[in-house]
């Protein structure tokens, strides 16, 4: 079996076999760029290391950013504050060979590039200058940003960043990017970027570029950058930092039995119990039921609603087609502003918290960890845990961040699972305040149950029939971090101003089109139509039809039609409501985005099955619940 | 013995890696042969997480019958 010194042996010959091949460089590097010759400046760097964060500060952006791998999965777009230079995010990658979508995308960035900020965190040094080193071999102009200085302190330890700017020959600006720390002097040495000192026996970079896409030579240059690396990169460390930062280190000292806590399977999976109740009585019972009794019931139906109903009845007459449609029972203004101001805003904004707290924690990684045995019965890995937790916030959003899985198997599956078996946070908040109305948590157990076993089902049938075989979980997992307030209600806030931005048009069309439904008699023969599928099928009232209309504009607006109707409705029917509208279409936003991310095929087979198990087991919910009428 | 065999909170050295995906893969983390490892956890059916070079690295199951270690 090959050691060590073997191995080295190895790469010396393969490195001589190399320097026989191709050109070696030998010319000093050239002089620093001109600011005029600079229009483009591509960040780049691995996972989790802060990118987005320099970006947010240095254009005054607000890209999402996130305590976990693969939060971007696509270029964001900026300019230099006060300036006209374009500044884009790329997507974290550890390398630049073409082995994931990520990484083929941020490699055709950085050939855009005039200046490369390569972001570096500091108490994961050792890793990240690997793809450092290699943007040097592949010839970019580069300025390397060495972030989170403050966390590695905190862990005891300290970096000579002269040193390290004098072995890559390029320069390095120390930063925390959170506090905006070093950021402006970063900008300032852009223009100081330079193409610095490349791996000693690689050839040139157009050379090493083609040696490293082949994957015969890959292994061979990669093991020279690692060996090269691994002879400096541990005298950066200054000789006086573990006493200087002893003190410091005391006080992280809490992460490390968290994070063994985390990872072990019994008090792992507490944690996710404690989690799920956590945000059942946060959700389901403080802003569902105390914060939109306020909101709806006091403010909303109290005060403004009938202020509203009163300005429309002085304007139209109160028999008009026009007051139906604006402030009748389905009236535009009088609806949307109840549900979207009452029920759904404060909702999602708690939903949308929630999620930033888990994010922002670092707690999803390990939450990958502990699932990957169980996604991958169902094809997927452990990290697929990243875009189904951010579907609980958004399906679209969850729906484009897919890319970071491996292969395309693993996207149709993971697609399919979002679009039909994940609520999103608005249908999520509805459905925490219904059941609480039902059952409280027995309900929210049994509503979790039913659809993890429909996820389940779904997934192992997909993994079965789908050709092909999905790739294993290669991550690393970030510290364990206190979320700080101010970014977390930032990243809270813009993302529920989002939310009201997509969801009211579509929710006054959806008013719209059940307003002129019912004017025209449209309504009443629609529900007596689909009474064989509402009634016979689903046991619900014939009126849970304007419900599965409004749903087909958005879920959550047909959840929000069941929540009218919450009054007529057995618990066992609105438990099958729940599920039946869950499993229902992906909204308008989330179908568009799959069908451009996925296909139409794709796209057109998910929303069939979609209305096929909706249906189906809802039916199936039904009957159990009545054989079984374990909710009362 | 490869690392499926090695309990939590051991330490061990990579001795040989058997596949040159895995290799790849670890490389990018800063790990080849002889570097040392410390089995950090091991979820039942999921992966190896390992501690090296103060990172924390999660190996699916499938590669790790490819690194052997001592």
């Amino acid at each position: 079996m090959p050691g060590p010194s073997s191995n080295e042996s190895d790469n010396a010959v393969g490195l001589q076999a190399l320097q026989d091949t191709w050109p070696l460089h030998t010319s000093p590097p050239p002089p620093p760029t001109e600011w005029s010759a600079v229009s483009l400046i591509v960040l780049a760097g691995n996972p989790n290391v802060g990118k987005s964060v320099v970006f947010n500060a240095l254009t005054g952006s607000q890209v999402d950013v996130s305590n976990f791998p693969g939060t971007t999965v696509s270029i964001s777009k900026g300019r230099l504050s006060s300036s006209s230079v374009a500044l884009h995010d790329t997507p974290g990658v550890y390398g630049l060979s073409g082995l994931s979508e990520e990484e083929r995308v941020t490699a055709a960035a950085l050939e855009q590039a005039d200046v490369v900020v390569n972001v570096v965190s500091a108490p994961t040094l050792q890793r990240d200058l690997f793809f450092t080193q290699q943007l040097l071999d592949w010839g970019f102009r580069l300025v390397v940003a060495v972030n989170q200085l403050d966390e590695l302190e905190l862990n005891g330890g300290r970096l000579d960043l002269d040193a390290l700017a004098r072995q890559l020959g390029v320069p390095v600006v120390g930063c925390v990017a959170t506090t905006g720390k070093g950021l402006d002097t970063l900008k300032t040495m852009a223009i100081q970027a330079r193409l610095g000192n490349r791996t000693p026996g690689l050839p040139l970079p157009q050379a090493t570029r083609q040696l490293e896409n082949h994957p015969p030579d890959r292994l061979q240059v990669y093991a020279a950058r690692r060996q090269y690396l691994n002879q400096w990169v541990r005298s950066l460390w200054q000789p006086d930092a573990a006493t200087s930062g002893a003190t410091q280190a005391t006080k992280a000292r809490w992460r490390r039995p968290l994070e063994a806590a985390l990872l072990h399977p019994v008090w792992g999976a507490l944690a996710l119990v404690a989690m799920l109740m956590a945000l059942y009585q946060f959700i389901g019972v403080w802003v569902a039921g105390d914060l939109v009794n306020l909101l709806e019931g006091t403010v909303l139906l109290g005060w403004v609603v009938p202020t509203l109903e009163r300005f429309f009845a002085w304007v139209f007459p109160l028999d008009s087609p026009l007051y139906t449609l604006f402030a009748g029972e389905f009236g535009l203004v009088t609806m949307t502003t109840r549900y979207i101001l009452g029920v759904m805003l404060p909702l999602v904004f708690g939903f949308y918290l929630f999620l930033a707290i888990l994010e922002d924690s670092g707690y999803l990684p390990y939450l990958a960890v502990l699932a990957d045995g169980l996604l991958n019965r169902v094809g997927l890995n452990g990290r697929a845990i990243i875009p189904m937790v951010l579907g609980l916030g958004c399906v679209t959003m969850a729906t484009v961040s897919t890319r970071v899985l491996t292969s395309q198997r693993e996207r149709t599956i993971a697609n399919a699972l979002l679009a039909i078996t994940i609520p999103c946070s608005a249908q999520l908040g509805v459905i925490m305040g219904m059941v609480a109305l039902i059952g409280g948590l027995k309900a929210w157990a049994l509503y979790i149950v039913l659809l993890a076993f429909i996820f389940g089902l779904l997934g192992t049938v997909l993994n079965v029939l789908l050709p092909g075989k999905s790739s294993g979980l290669v991550m690393d997992l970030p510290p364990l971090r206190w979320p700080r307030p101010k970014p977390l209600l930032k990243k809270t806030w813009h993302r529920s101003t989002s939310f009201l931005w997509e969801a009211t048009p579509l929710f006054l069309l959806g008013a719209a089109i059940v307003s002129v439904a019912m004017m025209t008699g449209a309504l009443a023969w629609l529900e007596q139509t689909l009474a064989p599928l509402t009634e016979s099928l689903l046991l619900l009232p014939k009126e849970a039809a304007s419900a599965f209309l409004m749903g087909m504009v958005r879920r959550d607006f047909g959840l929000a039609g069941f929540y009218t109707l919450q009054q007529q409705l057995s618990a066992a029917q609105l438990m099958t409501s729940l599920i039946t509208i869950t499993l229902f279409v992906p909204c308008i936003a989330s179908a568009t985005v799959m069908w451009k991310e996925r296909g139409w095929q794709e796209g057109a087979w998910v929303l069939g099955l979609s209305w096929t198990l909706a249906f189906g087991v809802g039916a199936l919910v039904a009957r159990l619940l009545g054989w079984f009428p374990v909710l009362g | 013995m490869t690392l499926n065999d090695v309990p939590v909170n051991r330490e061990v050295t990579i001795r040989h890696i058997g596949c040159t995906e895995t290799e790849l893969l670890l490389l990018r983390f800063g790990l080849g042969h002889g570097d040392p490892v410390r089995i950090k956890a091991r979820p039942p059916g999921g992966p190896v997480v390992m501690e090296a070079n103060g990172l924390s690295i999660a190996l699916g199951r499938q590669y790790c019958p490819m690194v052997e270690v001592c």
